[in-house]
């Protein structure tokens, strides 16, 4: 049971994409390494050390490895993309195309997360304690396969055109949905 | 003064007769020259193969249906993204990259002259805007002219001379290169709600057959002595049986023929080389086409070769592209080009496990296999119809290495797989054919005197490619040849490196080529005065506001050729 902490140092003004930080990617890896590792943020590469302050390790069975992301990640993207195993715990606002192709783990959001949340997912667990933007679970633009598998959990509300293109798994509101498509 | 000098490699030039000779190569101020000074730049190709830069001759790179197809297809250009280098703008598009982009990429495979193969006429100003904005590479495009209601009428009226003079007056105000007919005739007729079966059915308002367009467009180009031939994509392509519509257009110009260089070219021939009676019979028509073509020497075709995967297919035959759409269910675009054409574009998803995509993919190899002289049949995936052109280093291995195409063919549908020919062809392209059919051929069927070879005086287009036929097995090892033409060590472009190792190393932009062809002075003021009335009848558009100046162009480059008339 391995706990990998990213605590987010300064106010993120530019999007920043961080496809990085799903489990398969960092699974392994110094903590050293992922905290030189670079990410888009607006038009330039910025290393993850300048953003966040990373403590703990992923050894381990990647099953059993938590990331946990502390902070107001409003303006990321792409958090938790494509992961297969173990547990990503956002704490805070997340941003948008959280869990996207996700095909396995837990998914964890403490706050709200913005629009595409787990669009494409194929399979997986996403909950959100918070409210959500729009198309969650829908196929992205253009193509003509959402979600295929898995479960999204929105305790809060969730936006329009829930589960767009739909094909298979399940999405619970518990709050309010605007129009669906 | 630019000075280069590629000493050491082993070149193919097949114009001129070199098959693997080690030979070097001299280059000074973007011209093949005989010797260079000391202080040239020195490229050591030792251990590489030396060829002409590529020439495509049908790849549909600009204009209006290649930027509905982008507007169609967000998704393809999500999976496929490119960052922006030193030298290089990003762009995006896997099946229909940006325009940047694709100039990029054929730079990267040593490609350096691409021709767009349909292009409205009503449109063809923004088929230049785009091909102005496709770097690196020399262009052209070929105006649609098969279904043009000027056209249909004056072969109607059997006024070949005036229609000649149409065609003349068209290429100079449209910047083309040469004429491209579509469907002939069946384009307008599906506008009327009807379908065209054969080459004798008359076209709906216009009394005409597809097979009196065909002939009368050859006879134009035979008049205006155009430096390429017609290019034509036939009717009921996509229909089972269709090969036998492919060779009666072949056949259709038969005696036209003077016995000199083809005169008509058959486009994306796989396309229209279904044998069968209906999609569960389905064959291939390949050996008859392939017949055909070697016992007449009056045609030349393409191959339009299937690629597996996902792909954008576009073209002017609107009636196609609505069956497409109807049998795929796939979104569709529509265009009615006002008294020229039609247009459509689907997305489409070649499978292996599909039986009449496998039987397609058998169909294109089988053609230019079976076709013995490589002077007459071009290497293309018709891009992105059948594949993006990207996908050419696995087209050249499949044609080099049985052992290449056996690994596919393992994996296709198997009822395919059985009633191909494909299994039974032992043959194998050498690397003098490949160069052949991706590069003189091409050039020497469009009439580019200086393209397509490396003799003093040819344009200084090289692609230098990672390989060495003398070490390796070349046909034991297909994987040796995907690699080495997917990035060529060296591309060099009017004696500029603009691509080293798969990476861009220039910014430059190659020329846009077109055609005039004048004919007499006083037939011309004839047939201006003619279409001005016509104009106001079929047109949205005044005649004043038809014409492309040349200074609209980036870089015009006119090839001129005597009328007869």
């Amino acid at each position: 049971m391995s706990k990998l902490i990213l605590t987010l140092k300064r106010v993120i003004r530019n999007p920043v994409h961080l496809d990085l930080l799903s489990q398969d990617k960092l699974v392994g890896k110094k903590t050293t390494e992922i905290s030189n590792a670079e990410v888009w943020e607006g038009n330039r590469r910025v290393r993850l050390k300048t953003l966040f302050n990373v403590e703990g390790n992923t050894s381990g069975n990647p099953n059993e490895v938590t990331l946990e992301i502390v902070g107001d990640l409003s303006k990321t993207r792409r958090i938790g993309f494509g992961m297969t195993a173990g547990t990503v715990h956002v704490k805070g606002a997340g941003g948008i195309y959280i869990g996207e192709s996700m095909k396995g783990g837990t998914l964890l959001v403490e706050g709200d997360a913005g629009s595409w949340l787990g669009s494409n997912m194929k399979g997986g667990t996403i909950q959100v304690s918070g409210n959500t933007g729009d198309f969650v679970g829908a196929a992205s633009r253009g193509t003509t396969r959402g979600m295929v598998g898995g479960s999204i959990t929105i305790k809060g509300n969730a936006g329009s055109e829930t589960g767009a293109w739909m094909h298979s798994g399940a999405i619970r509101i518990s709050g309010n949905s605007e129009m669906f498509p | 003064m630019k000075e280069i000098a590629v000493v050491n490699g082993t070149v193919y030039d097949p114009l001129n007769g070199i098959d693997g000779q080690k030979l070097d190569i001299f280059i000074r101020d973007g011209k093949i020259v005989t010797s260079v000074g000391k202080k040239a730049r020195t490229i050591n190709a030792s251990g590489k193969i030396v060829m002409p830069g590529g020439v495509d001759i049908h790849s549909h790179i600009a204009g209006s249906k290649v930027n509905s197809g982008r507007l169609l297809r967000p998704e393809d250009h999500r999976k496929d993204v490119e960052l922006k280098t030193e030298h290089t703008y990003s762009g995006v598009g896997y099946s229909v990259p940006s325009t940047r982009t694709t100039g990029y990429r054929y730079a990267k495979m040593g490609y350096t002259t691409v021709f767009e193969p349909a292009t409205p006429p009503l449109k063809t100003r923004h088929t230049h805007e785009e091909l102005d904005s496709i770097p690196l590479i020399d262009k052209a495009c070929f105006p649609l002219l098969g279904n043009n209601w000027l056209v249909m009428e004056y072969l109607r009226e059997g006024r070949i001379n005036e229609c000649a003079a149409y065609v003349s007056w068209m290429l100079k105000a449209t910047k083309g290169y040469a004429i491209k007919i579509v469907d002939p005739g069946g384009v307008e007729a599906w506008g009327w709600g009807r379908f065209l079966r054969g080459l004798d059915d008359p076209v709906a308002n216009f009394d005409i057959t597809p097979r009196e367009i065909v002939r009368g467009l050859c006879k134009v180009n035979k008049i205006l002595n155009l430096p390429h031939i017609i290019h034509v994509h036939t009717n009921n392509l996509g229909n089972p049986g269709n090969y036998r519509t492919t060779i009666e257009t072949m056949d259709a110009v038969k005696d036209l023929w003077d016995g000199k260089r083809p005169i008509i070219h058959i486009t994306h021939v796989q396309f229209t080389g279904f044998s069968g009676s209906s999609w569960l019979n389905l064959g291939s028509g390949a050996p008859e086409i392939a017949d055909y073509v070697n016992k007449n020497h009056h045609v030349s075709v393409d191959l339009g070769q299937v690629i597996f995967g996902d792909t954008t297919t576009m073209t002017a035959d609107g009636p196609f592209q609505y069956f497409l759409h109807k049998l795929s269910g796939n979104k569709w675009v529509n265009v009615d080009v006002e008294a020229e054409t039609g247009s459509g574009v689907v997305p489409f998803h070649y499978k292996r496990s599909n039986y009449v995509n496998a039987v397609q993919w058998g169909i294109g190899l089988e053609l230019a296999l079976l076709v013995n002289d490589p002077w007459r049949v071009f290497m293309t995936t018709d891009h992105p119809n059948g594949g993006p052109f990207t996908s050419y280093p696995k087209v050249i291995a499949w044609l080099m290495s049985r052992k290449a195409r056996e690994k596919t063919m393992s994996k296709i549908n198997r009822t395919a797989r059985r009633r191909l020919d494909l299994p039974t062809i032992d043959r194998e392209y050498t690397l003098g054919e490949i160069s052949t059919v991706t590069r003189a051929a091409p050039a020497r069927s469009l009439g580019l005197a200086n393209k397509g070879h490396l003799a003093v005086g040819a344009d200084a287009d090289v692609a230098i490619y990672d390989l060495d036929p003398s070490k390796t097995d070349l046909e034991k090892n297909p994987i040796l040849l995907r690699r080495a033409f997917k990035e060529a060590s060296f591309t060099l472009k009017g004696g500029d490196v603009v691509s080293k190792d798969g990476k861009i190393a220039g910014t430059s932009f190659g020329k846009t080529f077109y055609v005039e062809s004048d004919v007499s002075p006083s037939l011309e003021a004839d047939l201006v005065k003619e279409i001005e009335s016509k104009f106001r009848d079929y047109y949205t558009i005044e005649l004043d506001n038809y014409p492309i100046s040349e200074n609209f162009l980036r870089n015009p480059s006119k090839i001129t050729c005597e009328a007869d008339i």
